[in-house]
């Protein structure tokens, strides 16, 4: 039976806040349930008051961006409150001579990058597909292909101001580019999907954008990790991706037509960084590879492609060690999965689709699923689904579980006693 | 007990135990006889690390070779109600090493082996107690290089290096410790033993790989460490400029950043530094009369240095250099860094005991953050000089003093606090690379609130809920929290604990 959000709840809710809940679109859904009602604080204070009230009631909650990400993890829990960090957006402090800027949860990400690049600053995040929000991106942790280039999120975290469970305000790091001041806090909530704690604020460290930066693609076809792994280590390249060719029309029909065809896959890659470096990479591989100059907005179609779900069908990433994921990628490709490839650090996207005849067959998913186990254990890689079809969803732990599990649940414990942040979404449907 | 100044002069040990043999015998029986170190003498060099001020002899050290042997160690240490800490080198300078409260030492200065170096996936994985150079020196062979390097890089080891997520001069381009840690096998306080992060890079749930490293050996023992190594650059430039004063050098730094350079190192040296080195073995050629020297390094590719090199001095001589020179060859590199690497041992000369302070600030802020130090130095009347990371606003005031006269240690500690108090109200922190340790534990609330220590200590009883794994470590009381910062937020609030 479907419970409803009191009156009395509710109200002690806008209270808390200082404005009134906002309607949660019931077409939409939110992970796998719908919201009855969305707090939306307008600074901490609001957030670590809407938090207390909810911890007292033992109501658990989702903590929202702008839901471009919500496709991570596992399904929510019965859940119908959300708060949102829409209100908590903005630019607080940028220093342009230090390359740092302190920036709101909600503020969004493209518009944040457009004001760094301005001032000759990248900001050095690039989660799959578009938008998103600064909180979203650090909760989720998620890489795009510049990961070769930026470093994973966490690298660029300097300093979080996070509101706890039961509304403790709690802040960690600092705006200097080197700390070792207590422990490393910060690491604990990014990637931690919001199940520790709200990040508010945020300090983050930026790239001084590079003086060029060209971008190339090629075709290729046999040992693809190895002519991928061989592209990464050049000295300049920032981003890189390998992709199954038949991928491009749906996922990044920008990327245009490919410069050879017949070859199974293509090589995208951005090199930045001093001109004559990139230059010098640039005439490699044009030289190794046949390689051709790729659309201005190539990196952000391959970001695009991502994120990319088929009517039926089933997303996965694999991380490997890199002379473990040629093998990978052909274990897949055999069980009929289409891949694009990272190479270093290695991670494998792979989609399964299922044939018309296959639609809502659990036989068909088991197949699926037992392709995955087989690359994870040959590859000892780490799979994570980061799409199945609905009915499909809350199957497995999309995140495969952790040895660690144990000391896992009890961190979330002492950090969330009530289990009221965004629960079951993340490891262990924690 | 915190004395006056609210220093990290702690109080003595009054009591001691002696019917301990059952226990020693059963750690005797796991490492071996000449494993477990119990006479005076030996006990001796276990007392305190680089922070030599105020040593605490500890029960016993231990010294295994193998996991197996930690976890048994650690099981005893549990069995007999004592706790422990892990130690490497010792040359941690904020007493990380300290035994404190009678705990057991766990060397790891026996568990030397680098188990595998893979070229492929530029990663190796080794024992805690393999030195930190010795590791660049075995990956050199394969064309690559482990990127932290503390300047005590010669005899610190990776386990330490993972405790106190350890810096170095190349920091700036390369990060941390931490920015190169790919797994951990850490024997747990209980004697369990988990896998921590993974060699693909992308283990999956809560970072607990990133919250151990600087966790300064408050979460267990780590047995074994993958790292990423890096490969060696295909050139490398080292330049040395010359400046009338350390403000002036400090906004040509200001001015690399804010026009996109990343070199790999730039490295600020003090006119009293400079004097020092070049009276020692460390003399480097150094212009006596400089005010202050930066010493520069790129890195990368051969075609893009050059460029970088004009850019610099175009840059250095709008910011009022004096001079700059190009190391021509390996010898003249290996000079200028000597300048470098040597200021800590030519500080011998000036006086028989040297306080290596380490706090960050705002890179924009470093030059008249400087001045305000040297202001306290002189009001203070103390030796202060100034080596540092500049490129990270990571400072280091180093005071020379002499121990045997308290009142000149009283200068010392109060002076030392004040830098602090200066860095963080300009936005710093109180340690860019050396940790917290007993130091500066004291002083932890003067940055953080008591919410902020709260959930600290909520990461630290995940792993250690009893607190015996280096007990009295990074978290201060609160009464020491409202001693270094009354008006700090929310300690009103807090009864004394
Ligand atoms: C001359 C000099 C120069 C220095 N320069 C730098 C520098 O440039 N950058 C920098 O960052 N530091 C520097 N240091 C400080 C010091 O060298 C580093 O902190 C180093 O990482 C300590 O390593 P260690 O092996 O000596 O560890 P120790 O001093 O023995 O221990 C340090 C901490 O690590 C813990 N620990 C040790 N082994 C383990 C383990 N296996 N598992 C868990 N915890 C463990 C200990 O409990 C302790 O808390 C310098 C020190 C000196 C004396």
């Amino acid at each position: 039976m479907k419970q409803m959000l009191s009156a009395d709840l509710k109200s002690r809710l806008e209270d808390a806040s200082d404005s009134p809940l906002r309607l949660h679109d019931p077409s939409r859904g939110y992970a796998g349930v719908s919201l009855e009602g969305v707090a939306e604080p307008a600074d901490a204070g609001a957030l670590s008051r809407v938090l207390k009230v909810l911890d007292e009631q033992r109501s658990p909650v989702a903590i929202l961006g702008s839901e471009s990400r919500s496709w991570l993890g596992n399904p929510l829990k019965p859940t119908r409150m959300g708060i949102s960090t829409a209100r908590l957006s903005g630019i607080d402090e940028f220093d342009e001579a230090d390359g740092v800027i302190r920036v709101g949860a909600g503020t969004a990400l493209d518009k944040l990058a457009e004001r760094t690049a301005r001032s000759g600053w990248w900001l050095p995040i690039d989660s799959p597909g578009r938008g998103g929000t600064v909180g979203g991106a650090l909760a989720t942790a998620l890489c795009g292909p510049r990961r070769r280039g930026f470093g994973p999120v966490r690298d660029s975290v300097l300093g979080l101001d996070t509101v706890l469970a039961q509304g403790a305000h709690v802040r960690c790091g600092a705006r200097v580019v080197k700390n070792v001041t207590g422990y490393d806090m910060a690491k604990l909530y990014v990637g931690s999907l919001g199940t520790l704690g709200v990040i508010e604020r945020a300090w983050l460290r930026l790239r001084a954008a590079p003086e060029s930066a060209l971008i190339f693609q090629a075709s290729i076809e046999g040992a693809v990790h190895a002519e991928g792994l061989a592209v990464a280590r050049r000295a300049t390249t920032r981003a890189i991706a390998v992709v199954d060719e038949s991928l491009i029309p749906f996922g990044a029909p920008h990327l245009g037509r490919p410069p050879r065809l017949g070859k199974r896959h293509r090589l995208i890659v951005e090199f930045a960084g001093d001109a004559p470096a990139v230059d010098q990479d640039g005439n490699w591989v044009a030289d190794e590879l046949g390689a051709e100059p790729a659309p201005a907005d190539a990196i952000e179609s391959l970001r695009d492609l991502q994120i990319l779900e088929f009517p039926i069908g089933v997303r996965v990433r694999f991380h490997t060690r890199p002379s473990q994921a040629e093998q990978a990628r052909m274990l897949l490709e055999r069980g009929g999965a289409r891949c694009l490839i990272c190479p270093e650090p290695s991670v494998l996207t792979a989609w399964f689709e299922a044939g018309l005849d296959e639609g809502e067959d659990p036989w068909w998913l088991d197949q699926v699923f037992a392709v995955v186990d087989e690359v994870r254990a040959a590859s000892s890689a780490e799979a994570i689904i980061e799409a199945l079809p609905d009915w499909a969803r809350g199957r497995r732990d999309a995140f495969g579980g952790s040895p660690v599990l144990g000391l896992m649940r009890d961190l979330k414990e002492r950090f969330d006693p009530n289990g009221i942040l965004n629960p079951g979404r993340f490891v262990g449907r924690l | 007990m915190v004395n006056e100044a609210g220093s990290w002069i702690s109080q003595r040990r009054t009591s001691s135990r002696s019917s301990e043999d059952g226990w020693i015998e059963a750690l005797r029986r796991i490492v071996g006889p000449d494993a477990c170190l119990t006479s005076k003498a030996e006990l001796y060099a276990y007392g305190c690390d680089g922070l030599t001020l105020d040593p605490h002899q500890p029960s016993v050290v231990v010294l295994p070779q193998s996991t197996e042997e930690v976890v048994q160690v650690v099981r005893a240490c549990r069995a007999a109600g004592r706790s422990f800490l892990p130690r490497g080198a010792g040359t941690g300078l904020s007493g990380g090493a300290h035994p404190l409260a009678d705990a057991a030492v766990i060397s790891c200065a026996r568990m030397t082996k680098i188990l595998n170096l893979d070229p492929r996936d530029r990663l190796a994985t080794v024992q805690p107690g393999v030195v930190n150079a010795d590791l660049s020196v075995a990956a050199r062979a394969e064309g690559l290089f482990y990127a932290p390097d503390p300047s005590s890089q010669q005899a610190c080891t990776i386990g330490g290096n993972v405790a106190e997520n350890s810096g170095g001069p190349h920091t700036l381009k390369y990060g941390t410790t931490t920015n190169h840690i790919l797994a951990l096998e850490l024997v747990l306080p209980d004697g369990g033993l988990v896998q921590l992060g993974s060699a693909t890079g992308g283990a999956t749930g809560y970072d607990l790989l990133g919250a151990c490293v600087g966790s300064e050996g408050t979460t267990g023992i780590v047995t074994e460490i993958t790292v990423r190594l890096e490969p060696l650059p295909e050139a490398v430039e080292t330049l040395l400029v010359v400046f009338g004063g350390v403000p002036d050098a400090c906004r040509l730094v200001g001015r690399i950043i804010r026009g996109g350079l990343v070199p790999a190192a730039l490295e600020v040296v003090d006119r009293r530094t400079v004097e020092a080195v070049e009276a020692s073995v460390y003399r480097a050629g150094l212009p006596q009369d400089a005010g202050a020297v930066l010493i520069l390094e790129l890195d990368g590719p051969a075609c893009a240095l050059p460029a970088q090199i004009e850019r610099i001095r175009a840059l250095a001589a709008e910011t009022g250099a004096s001079e700059i020179r190009v190391a021509t060859d390996e010898a003249e590199r290996a000079r200028f860094w000597r300048a470098r690497k040597g200021a800590f041992g030519a500080m011998g000369r000036l006086a028989p005991d040297l306080y290596v302070h380490d706090a960050v600030v705002p890179r924009g802020r470093l030059p008249e953050i400087l001045e305000e130090i040297c202001a306290i130095g002189d009001r203070y009347n103390l030796k202060l000089s100034n080596v540092f990371h500049a490129g990270d606003g990571n400072l280091h005031p180093n005071i020379s003093f002499d121990r045997r006269d308290p009142e000149e240690l009283e200068r010392v500690v109060a002076a030392g606090r004040e830098i602090l108090e200066v860095c963080v109200a300009a936005g710093g922190v109180l340690t860019g690379e050396h940790g917290v340790g007993t130091e500066k534990r004291d002083y932890m609330g003067m940055l953080f609130g008591p919410d902020d220590l709260d959930a600290m200590k909520r990461l630290r009883a995940t792993f250690d809920p009893q607190g015996v794994c280096n007990p009295g470590k990074i978290i201060p009381s609160t009464r020491a929290c409202i001693e270094s910062n009354p008006k700090a937020r929310g300690y009103d609030r807090v009864p004394f604990t």
